[in-house]
């Protein structure tokens, strides 16, 4: 961490001279100036959140709440009403695990579809690398995921479900969980500054795959012919994953990482594009 | 890095911005993809060139579209150049808009910090200055409100401080100047002088004329996305005034012409008045070019009065290069208190007296008003006129390195020396 603001400062001073002309930047040199611009990450997030429980009664409970509420409707009408069964593990554990990653995939592409064009007046006034706009919205819905994983805490110490050694691996799951949410914001928020179609079709994307992806029942669920399909899912393979770090269910099948092979290549297409487009974002919206 | 040191704050060196105009309700549609032809070049800068040194104060002004904002706002680095390059020395804060980042349903403190930061100032910088802030905006115990509570007032006094108190090299100000009542105003005006006098390099873009004279140290007028005339402030702010004067009666001349005596006389039916002509005059002629300086002059209005009914008052309001206001005279101010009742036709004229002005451009508007049913006619920028030195006796050897006294007033006073 002092590393890191001992990086920033160094490049503060650099900074004292500027050159701005038609020459584009290097790929190295942007990512080094999103480092460097980290705190208007952090910035954005923290207005986002700060608003978020201005003015409300519950504040961040309100997040506890609307958790809650989603977890206890869940049970009840996949767990005691259709008897969906999932093994040793509780149903109430399994299911929170799936709507805890899903509701940050949801809030990430939903709200980070939306971001660039929800800051058109910032961009217009203000000289920031945009892709801090998706990206701060990651690490609002960490912060839920946060709540959420807290609640799951809960859950396990009252269900007395024992933690393995798999949950070292949880840092690294959220960090594919995020990365598989930003490759499509990336996308999907650049390409809706020219073209608003893109983040239209979102609600479609959150509100089918939620029934394409294992969220609320086990993977096992479908049959053998069709689970083919489920390797090209990269939300199946992350909840595969979460699961097993959280819950020590069975290991995940290695044909999960075809579907994170597309996840990697718009991730990184998606960064690439932002810097080719970075200085006519305020000319274009 | 070898010019770090140097006296430059900005280098602009052949900047040119380019702009598509795309027609939006055939691009965006699927069918007009195919029409690619619906772009169309626009140049928004063309080959600007400047250098702002350390210290100095720099105004910018002209028309709307002239490409103002569109400089700033590659100074600033929202969109780059086209073409050319721009070179900072020091670090810069961009002030496009007041208030940028404020949040509605946070607090001032809160606002304050946030938006501090986003301006790329830390918590600590803030921190430091945030009595300051506070104390600058007489914002008081309205600080931890949330802001949405503020009144536009309040709201732009805190904005306003904020960036104001903030530590930057170079400072750059888009219409930020006219805010708040004319009190902040003042105070804000201050405050740049303030900051220009702890050797900040300031830029301002500025619709108000005022303040550019009060705050620059040198001008830029542009039009058109290029520089129209750059350095003394006199000469590119009357340039730039006649560019944009739109006189509602005369459009540059600086006599009334008979078309426009016809039309004022339309209005003047009511008042029962009929002009038949007004007019500069100095030795008892129209002046051909400038007037000059040596020699009173008048304003010699010839008219007809047809009923006994209304009182009559003229007046005439002078102004400096068309917007300091100067003063008012009228008919009926002066020492006999007199306005014109009854019918006949009347010369009146007023005398303005030599040495008392500058050699500069002044505008004159005027009004005829009836007492009566208080109507009133306003002639706006009915003359203007140049005021010239011929017998250079005004000139001083501390001056002759300028081509003007500044200001709009040069009367002759009365100097004594008493040795004792």
């Amino acid at each position: 961490m002092l590393f890191l603001h001992f990086l920033i400062e160094r490049m503060k001073e650099k900074n004292n001279h500027i050159i701005y002309d038609s020459t584009p930047v290097s790929f190295t040199c942007y990512i080094r100036n999103l480092v460097s611009d980290f705190r208007i990450i952090v910035f954005f997030a923290r207005i986002e959140l700060k608003s978020r429980y201005a003015q409300t009664l519950l504040g961040p409970l309100l997040s506890y709440v609307q958790a809650f509420v989603s977890i206890i409707v869940f049970t009840l009408f996949f767990g005691h009403l259709l008897h969906i069964t999932t093994g040793e593990v509780p149903y109430i554990i399994f299911c929170s695990i799936g709507l805890m990653a899903w509701y940050n995939f949801s809030y990430l592409t939903g709200f980070g579809g939306m971001a660039l064009l929800n800051a058109q007046h910032l961009i217009r006034k203000l000289a920031f690398p945009k892709i801090a706009l998706p990206m701060s919205k990651a690490l609002v819905s960490l912060f839920e995921l946060m709540v959420w994983f807290s609640i799951i805490i809960v859950l396990m110490i009252f269900y007395q479900i024992p933690v393995t050694v798999n949950i070292l691996m949880l840092p690294l799951i959220v960090v594919m969980l995020l990365v598989t949410g930003l490759s499509i914001t990336f996308w999907v928020s650049a390409l809706s500054i020219r073209y608003r179609d893109f983040f239209q079709i979102i609600p479609y994307i959150i509100g089918f795959g939620m029934f394409v992806t294992p969220v609320f029942y086990p993977g096992t669920m479908i049959p053998e012919e069709y689970n083919f399909f489920l390797y090209f899912n990269p939300m199946a393979g992350v909840l595969e994953c979460l699961r097993w770090s959280i819950t020590n269910s069975a290991v995940p099948n290695i044909r999960y990482l075809l579907g994170f092979i597309p996840v990697l290549i718009l991730f990184i297409s998606g960064i690439v594009y932002f810097k080719k487009i970075e200085h006519k974002i305020a000319d274009l919206i | 890095m070898k010019n770090l040191n140097s006296n430059i704050a900005i280098k602009i060196s052949g900047v040119s911005k380019q702009y598509m105009i795309v027609d939006t309700n055939k691009v965006t549609t699927l069918t007009g993809l195919l029409h690619i032809k619906n772009k169309k070049k626009f140049w928004a800068l063309e080959g600007i060139s400047l250098e702002i040194l350390k210290g100095e104060s720099l105004g910018i002004i002209g028309p709307n579209g002239a490409g103002k904002s569109t400089l700033l706002k590659i100074l600033s680095g929202i969109t780059k150049p086209t073409a050319g390059k721009v070179e900072i020395f020091g670090s810069i804060a961009s002030v496009l808009e007041i208030g940028l980042g404020f949040h509605p349903d946070l607090t001032g403190r809160e606002n304050v910090f946030l938006s501090g930061s986003l301006l790329g100032f830390n918590k600590e910088h803030i921190q430091k200055r945030f009595k300051h802030i506070v104390e600058f905006s007489e914002i008081g115990d309205f600080i931890d409100t949330p802001v949405k509570h503020y009144s536009s007032g309040m709201f732009i006094r805190l904005a306003f401080s904020l960036v104001s108190n903030i530590d930057a090299d170079i400072m750059l100000f888009d219409e930020a100047l006219n805010v708040g009542d004319s009190a902040f105003q003042q105070k804000s005006s201050k405050k740049i002088l303030e900051l220009l006098s702890a050797k900040k390099t300031i830029i301002i873009v500025s619709h108000n004329l005022n303040d550019i004279m009060q705050l620059c140290s040198k001008v830029v007028y542009l039009e058109n996305g290029k520089i129209s005339s750059n350095g003394n402030i006199n000469q590119t702010i009357s340039m730039y005034l006649k560019s944009i004067e739109t006189h509602q009666i005369v459009r540059n001349s600086k006599q009334l012409s008979p078309k426009d005596i016809l039309r004022i006389n339309e209005t003047l039916i009511p008042m029962g008045v009929s002009i038949i002509s007004i007019g500069v005059t100095q030795d008892g002629k129209i002046p051909e070019g400038a007037i000059e300086l040596e020699k009173d002059f008048k304003i010699d209005f010839i008219f007809q009065k047809f009923n006994d009914k209304f009182k009559i008052n003229i007046s005439v309001n002078l102004a400096h290069m068309g917007f300091v206001f100067l003063s008012t005279n009228s008919l009926q101010s002066s020492a006999d208190q007199v306005y014109i009742k009854e019918s006949g036709e009347y010369s009146v004229s007023v005398e303005f007296p030599k040495f008392l002005f500058n050699t500069n451009e002044y505008s004159a508007d005027v009004f005829i008003s009836c007492e009566e049913n208080f109507e009133t006619l306003h002639i706006k920028s009915a003359f203007s006129f140049l005021m010239i030195d011929n017998l250079k006796m005004r000139e001083h050897q501390i001056f002759s390195k300028l081509d003007a006294f500044p200001g709009p007033l040069n009367p002759i006073m009365a100097w004594e020396i008493n040795k004792k």
